[in-house]
């Protein structure tokens, strides 16, 4: 009896009833959109970093992120990377030979980051073909084969096939060269794949630095980014007294990091705000609907009602519209995040350059995705905030002495 | 909660010294000035009185719908002045029927729901419930009306309402509190005709409040109040027509 008093008693004021649940709706369903937009753009910016430092996870000879000499190599890079693959969390591991140095032609040179890698272990961290603009990616066919970056190659003047020296630090310390022939050239973009950087194999990487079998970095990707902290625990605590530096992408670029806790402060605060407004909102309208009925919730009280079950009664008038609004938010968050889906939203629209953070280029397009913990949480906290809303408005009602309500009737 | 079944030598409700005093800031307003009354089951009275003479007062601090500043209310046995208000509530729902002036019935409700309404917070089974609401409202006249909600009931149909949700939980008592007030005397007539006969056949007791000389005529007992003291007690009165 008491649910169907409170549905029908939602509806005695019809319009009213339509505003706030409308409210609720527009409130609940652009936290959905936004939660959608929000985490898609963690996703990609999660991405970009994981294609720019390597992976989730790196290990290094102990050292070599401070500062890199080249004799820093990975000891018992085969046995490290047998036990990587044992680990459930690990989606991929590509061993890499990384040197800073320059890459020459006859007539110039230019400052790079080479990277000797295996193209099939790596391209689930990176995929080079899909920005390769010209030539091939490392190909069996060629000797020596080197991909460079567009930018790096119209300032040296190369074209697919001509000669290039890359000079770099041996495993001694001591200044190496090797003639590599450039296979592939890349579209340029700041960080990862792009400008400044130039891949070449990992075995020809090995023999021009004098590495033997040796590795300068592994590069994990795990399953789950939120796994990173204690897969590289794990393997520290393993692998301790062995000379090696095991670091997360956040180790790594710890700014990037803290834009990234930013921002989701920020869309917190936004929300919370938000939630805030419509809290106010509600709990004046029902502060209104119970003062307009004091007599009629006289009459329940006088009729045997006790002062909780009214508090209930409007309690449940609460829940009924909040959960009208939230389903209605539902679906508006539903068609926000479909629509954003198809046809993305570039952010970037109104810059006319790159937008990057430290070096690593972001993509500006927005999509959405849904993080069904994050949407539950999000519901949970909306609806204890409406449920929080009605508490002094039905408090009020179970306060109300019949006999003082029920001289409304005189 | 329930009333004492076995109540030899005691009247259904005692009022003894009742006081009550409404404060509004530094105000002092004497409703009540000592009240002592006894009333037995199955009586069909009145608290007659001008208008600040305290029978609203007293019928509600006698209906445990406000409690006495001093002094003491039994009813069937239970000290009903010393109830909290939940207490106060559970004792209502299962003890005393109420008839207020008008506007009584819950305007969402249909008269059936409203009728079933006590019945419902008394936990009576449905088939139960049925029975009982539609036997009354057949008895008073609102056979084929019980879909109806109140707006689309005139005022005498809704108190005929009123008092069937008064008299579906079997109360020991129905307090009626100027019950007439709102109604043509057509109506009040009729009114209390059906209250009359309910009194008779159902052997339940009524105490009204009201200044309308039909109500008066029509009781038994006369309790007349002024000033929020009992000033005159008429008993055995032939009904008046």
């Amino acid at each position: 009896m008491l649910t169907r008093l409170a549905w029908r008693n939602l509806w005695r004021n019809r319009s009213r009833t339509l505003i706030v649940t409308s409210a609720i709706s527009f409130s609940f369903g652009l936290m959905l959109f936004m939660f959608g937009l929000v985490h898609d753009a963690m996703e990609k910016m999660g991405d970009n970093v994981v294609e720019a430092v390597g992976g989730h996870v790196l290990i290094h000879g102990e050292g070599y992120w401070e500062l890199p000499t080249g004799g820093q190599t990975v000891e018992r890079s085969t046995e490290l990377r047998e036990h990587l693959e044992s680990m459930p969390q690990v989606e991929a591991v590509s061993s890499r030979v990384l040197a800073v140095g320059l890459l020459g032609t006859a007539a110039n040179s230019e400052a790079v980051l080479v990277q000797g890698i295996d193209p099939e272990d790596d391209r689930a961290f990176i995929d080079l073909s899909k920005r390769l603009i010209e030539g091939e990616l490392l190909s069996d066919d060629r000797r020596r084969p080197i991909v460079v970056a567009a930018a790096e190659a119209e300032r040296l003047g190369l074209e697919i096939g001509d000669r290039v020296v890359v000079t770099a630090s041996d495993v001694e310390g001591d200044v190496t060269r090797g003639l590599f022939f450039v296979d592939g050239i890349l579209e340029s973009t700041p960080g990862e794949a792009g400008e400044g950087r130039a891949y070449a194999t990992l075995e020809d990487m090995q023999e021009t630095l004098g590495y033997g079998s040796g590795v300068t970095q592994i590069g994990i990707r795990l399953v789950d980014d939120d796994t990173r902290e204690a897969v590289a625990q794990q393997l520290r605590e393993h692998w301790e007294g062995e000379g090696l530096e095991v670091m997360t992408w956040s180790d790594a670029v710890p700014e990037f990091e803290a834009l990234i806790e930013m921002r989701q402060g920020i869309i917190w605060v936004y929300l919370m705000i938000l939630v805030f407004i419509v809290v106010l909102g509600i709990t004046n309208t029902f502060m209104m609907a119970v003062m307009e009925r004091i007599r009629e919730l006289g009459l329940l009280s006088a009729l045997g009602l006790e002062p909780r079950r009214i508090g209930a009664l409007v309690m449940l008038e609460t829940v009924m519209v909040a959960a009208m609004g939230m389903g209605g938010g539902l679906l508006l968050g539903l068609t926000g995040h479909a629509w954003i889906s198809r046809h993305g939203y570039n952010l970037g629209a109104t810059i006319d350059h790159e937008f990057d953070v430290s070096g690593i280029s972001m993509d500006m397009v927005a999509h959405s995705q849904i993080h069904w913990p994050m949407w539950a949480i999000g519901a949970a906290v909306v609806f204890v905030f409406i449920c929080l809303a009605a508490l002094y408005p039905a408090y009020r009602a179970t306060q109300q002495a019949p006999s003082e309500a029920m001289r409304f009737y005189e | 909660m329930e009333m004492e079944t076995s109540q030899d030598e005691r009247a259904l409700i005692e009022v003894r010294d009742v006081h009550r005093i409404f404060r509004q800031g530094e105000v002092e307003v004497h409703a009540l000035r000592g009240v002592d009354l006894d009333v037995e089951q199955g009586e069909f009275s009145v608290l007659a009185g001008p208008s600040g003479s305290g029978k609203t007062t007293l019928l509600n601090v006698i209906g445990c719908l406000d409690q006495p500043t001093e002094g003491t209310i039994d009813i069937g046995g239970a000290r009903v002045s010393d109830f909290d208000t939940k207490e106060a509530a559970k004792f209502r729902l299962q003890n005393i029927g109420f008839v207020f002036q008008a506007y009584n019935l819950i305007p969402v409700l249909s008269a059936y729901e409203n009728a079933e309404f006590v019945l419902m917070l008394k936990g009576v089974p449905v088939r139960e419930r049925r029975q009982v609401v539609m036997d009354l409202l057949k008895e008073v006249g609102l056979e084929g009306m019980e879909d109806r909600r109140p707006h689309e009931l005139s005022g005498g149909q809704q108190q005929r309402v009123a008092v069937v949700r008064a008299l579906a939980g079997h109360p020991s008592v129905v307090f009626a509190d100027e019950p007439t007030a709102n109604l043509d005397s057509d109506a009040s007539e009729s009114l209390l005709d059906l209250m009359w006969r309910l009194n008779e056949h159902h052997g339940v007791s009524f105490l009204f409040s009201s200044h309308d000389p039909a109500v008066i005529e029509r009781c038994r007992r006369v309790i007349r109040l002024d000033s929020g003291i009992v000033v005159a007690d008429e008993r055995d009165k032939e009904e008046g027509r």
